[in-house]
Parts: C-alpha cells; sequence; structure tokens
C-alpha cells in the first residue's frame, strides 16, 4: 500500500522522486487511504490498524521533536484520540495526516505539561526511552523559534512527510507558495542555528 | 531568496537537479538552505520507530476498552450553596406570597404593579415636586376608595384625586383608576384626572 502522506521511514518525501516528477502527489494512494478511513469511521479496527502502520513512523517523529524524548505513551495516545475523534473527521480535501497532525500536536503539548509536572524540564533529554541526540535537541531548540507558519511548515514537510500539494491543501495555499515558504523557513531556520552556535 | 533559487532548490529536491549543479549556480546562497536541509532530512531518519505490531497490539487493547466516563461538571462546594441559596430564596418568596393571600380572606388581590406604583408613574400625577410625592399603600380593590397615593396626590398640584373612589355605573369596566373613580380605561394612578395617562388632571380637580 502507498499512501501519499507517509512513505514508511522515509522522511520528507526528499528521496526518491515521486513518479509523476512534480512532488509526488499520488491520487491511487489518497483514494485508498480514504477508503481507509472511511471503514475505520464506521468501526472496521482492521481498517485502522493499517492506518496506524501507516502513519506511525510519521506521528512518532513529530512526537519525538515535539516533546524532545522518545515518548511511546504520546505516539499511543495521538492514535487513541484518533480513534476515538473519528466520527468528527471530514474528508475536505485536506490529507488525513493532517488532521493527525493536529491531534499529534495537542497531544505534544499536553505530554510536555505532564512531564513539566513530574519532574524539571532540563532533565527531560536524559530521561526518555532512546537517549536524545544533540543534533535533534539543536534543530527542535531552533524550530521552536520560528514563526507559526514556518514552523509547521517544516514539521510537516520534514517529519510528517508530506508532499508540497499536500501541505498547501492542509493550509490552504498553492504548491508553489508552500515551495517557498519551506525555503524561506529553512533560511530562518539556518539563521537561528547560526545565532546559537 | 530569489525566484530562480526557489525554483532550482524544489528541483533538487526532487532530484532534477544534482547538488554540484545547484551549488554552482547559486553559491553560498543555496550552500546554508541545502546544509540545514540535509540535518534536517538525516535527524528526522534517524528518530527510531516503536515496532509497529506491538504498539498496534497494545493500542488496540486501548481501543476495545471503553472509553473511560468523564464527567463535565464536578459539583463543587461554592455551586452547591449557590444552588441552595437560590432555592432558599425562591421557597421564601413562594412562601410569603401565600401568607400574603391567606391574610387577604380571599378578597381579590390587586397585582404588585398596582399597589406599588413606581415613582415615575407617581410624578405623573403631582408633578416633579417630590414633596408631592405620597407614600406607596398597600391595599385592595376592595379597600375603601379614597386611600391610597390618589389621597395623597390632592395636596398637590395636580393631586386633587377626582371621584370618591366607589365605582360608577357608567365606569369602563377596564377601569383602573385604582379607586378614584374618575371614567375612563386610563391609569391615572389616584391622581384622579380623565385625560391620557400621565396628563395633568383637569383645573377643577386641582386645588
Amino acid at each position: 500500500m502507498e499512501v501519499s502522506a507517509f512513505r514508511g521511514s522515509t522522511p520528507a518525501n526528499i528521496s526518491p522522486p515521486s513518479h509523476d516528477g512534480k512532488g509526488g502527489y499520488e491520487p491511487d494512494g489518497r483514494e485508498q487511504e480514504r477508503a481507509l478511513v472511511r471503514r475505520a469511521q464506521d468501526g472496521d479496527r482492521d481498517a485502522f490498524g493499517e492506518l496506524y502502520r501507516t502513519h506511525l513512523p510519521a506521528v512518532s517523529r513529530l512526537v519525538r521533536f515535539r516533546v524532545g524524548a522518545q515518548d511511546e505513551d504520546a505516539v499511543s495516545e495521538v492514535f487513541l484520540r484518533a480513534w476515538r475523534g473519528l466520527g468528527s473527521y471530514r474528508d475536505t480535501g485536506v490529507p488525513f495526516s493532517a488532521w493527525l497532525y493536529g491531534i499529534a500536536r495537542h497531544v505534544a503539548i499536553d505530554s510536555l505539561r505532564k512531564r513539566g509536572r513530574d519532574e524539571p524540564r532540563e532533565d527531560l533529554p536524559d530521561r526518555g526511552i532512546e537517549p536524545m541526540t544533540a543534533e535533534i535537541l539543536t534543530l527542535r531548540g531552533a524550530i521552536e523559534h520560528l514563526p507559526t507558519e514556518q514552523r509547521q511548515v517544516i514539521e510537516l514537510k520534514y517529519l510528517v512527510g508530506m508532499t508540497n500539494e499536500e501541505v498547501a491543501a492542509a493550509m490552504g495555499t498553492t504548491p508553489g507558495a508552500i515551495n517557498a515558504k519551506q525555503w524561506r523557513a529553512l533560511k530562518a531556520l539556518a539563521d537561528v542555528l547560526e545565532e546559537r552556535t | 531568496m530569489s525566484a530562480d533559487l526557489d525554483r532550482d532548490l524544489g528541483a533538487w529536491t526532487r532530484q532534477e537537479l544534482s547538488r554540484e549543479q545547484l551549488l554552482a549556480v547559486h553559491g553560498t546562497a543555496a550552500a546554508a538552505l541545502v546544509a540545514v536541509h540535509e540535518r534536517l532530512t538525516g535527524a528526522a531518519a534517524a528518530v527510531p520507530l516503536p515496532n509497529a505490531e506491538a504498539g498496534w497490539a497494545a493500542l488496540r487493547t486501548r481501543i476495545d476498552a471503553p472509553a473511560p466516563v468523564v464527567p463535565l461538571h464536578r459539583p463543587r462546594p461554592s455551586r452547591i450553596l449557590s444552588i441552595a441559596a437560590a432555592a432558599a430564596l425562591v421557597l421564601a418568596g413562594i412562601a410569603y406570597a401565600v401568607a400574603s393571600r391567606g391574610s387577604h380572606d380571599g378578597a381579590p388581590v390587586v397585582s404588585p404593579a398596582s399597589t406599588a406604583p413606581s415613582a415615575g408613574s407617581f410624578s405623573a400625577g403631582v408633578g416633579s415636586d417630590p414633596r408631592n410625592v405620597p407614600a406607596p399603600t398597600r391595599r385592595t380593590a376592595s379597600s375603601p376608595a379614597g386611600g391610597g397615593p390618589s389621597a395623597g396626590g390632592r395636596s398637590g398640584r395636580g393631586g386633587s384625586g377626582g371621584g370618591d373612589g366607589s365605582a360608577k355605573p357608567g365606569d369602563d369596566p377596564h377601569d383602573r383608576d385604582q379607586g378614584t373613580g374618575n371614567d375612563g380605561s386610563h391609569n391615572d394612578h389616584g391622581s384622579g384626572n380623565d385625560g391620557p395617562e400621565g396628563s395633568d388632571p383637569p383645573p377643577s380637580h386641582r386645588q
């Protein structure tokens, strides 16, 4: 099965190039995902299991970057909330992954609040299941300094793995505008990283 | 950033343009972006992924479990106190109303609107002099005429209070003169004039 938003463990749809050569928009994959979502909305747990397997890498990356640590409970919570909220999901052309992204953001915020109550924030990096690499910490800290829109573009492109077309649908703009926003966001990120070194 | 650079960076990520070609054309402007792009790509790829099957099995258990019931509103002491106080006020009001009705022994009760006229409605009959404002008194429709606001109104400029307060044969059935006995359906609040509500009484009614 090939779903447009996520391609297994390959993030950011950077490589390989899509078969249409224009950023990887795959109508067949989208249609297949729509069918899975409809089945899951009707209570089909196996269909939701397929969605889980497809979107797990992206949700894991997003939670890892947002929370700052490997947090399998948070990842699981994203899908649990998705399952319980499936009835409210409407296919309006925005990818299902964008809907999951919104849930993951909220779960990450809740997880950080909980961790903040339970333990000092500075202890977080060393307390995860997997040791946090310095690179991810550095990038995470720099991304937090970006304006919301640029941060969303970076996360949707590099962590969720959306194509420009999918990000454009999620943000209500054109793929060309997303391409430009992505590089402006990277320029801003480069500036932040340079300031912090 | 130039549009050319945007376009060529896009082409590079789609592998339509090599890294060397991109850097040759755009130099350092592209180099910094390429470096950040590759750092992000590498970091995202380095995130360890949980075991999908084990994760799904655990999630499936949680999905099959009934969702926890979370009460929308937890009762709080302050809310209970507020509700109790409101209930006590309502009960006290009802008890007072019942007691008042019982004390009149079956006589028809004039509505509060007519037994406690506002200051504004009094001033309609007595002018603007506050000294002429009579004290409102409680009375029923069957009480002797002449008492109440209209009686006090006689001392004022417009408060002559026409009529003896008893009902006349020609009285309008909707008469609301509050016992002053004038005709018409207007409400003069006892001042006795026969004009529209709030108007001065006729000169004959003035003292």
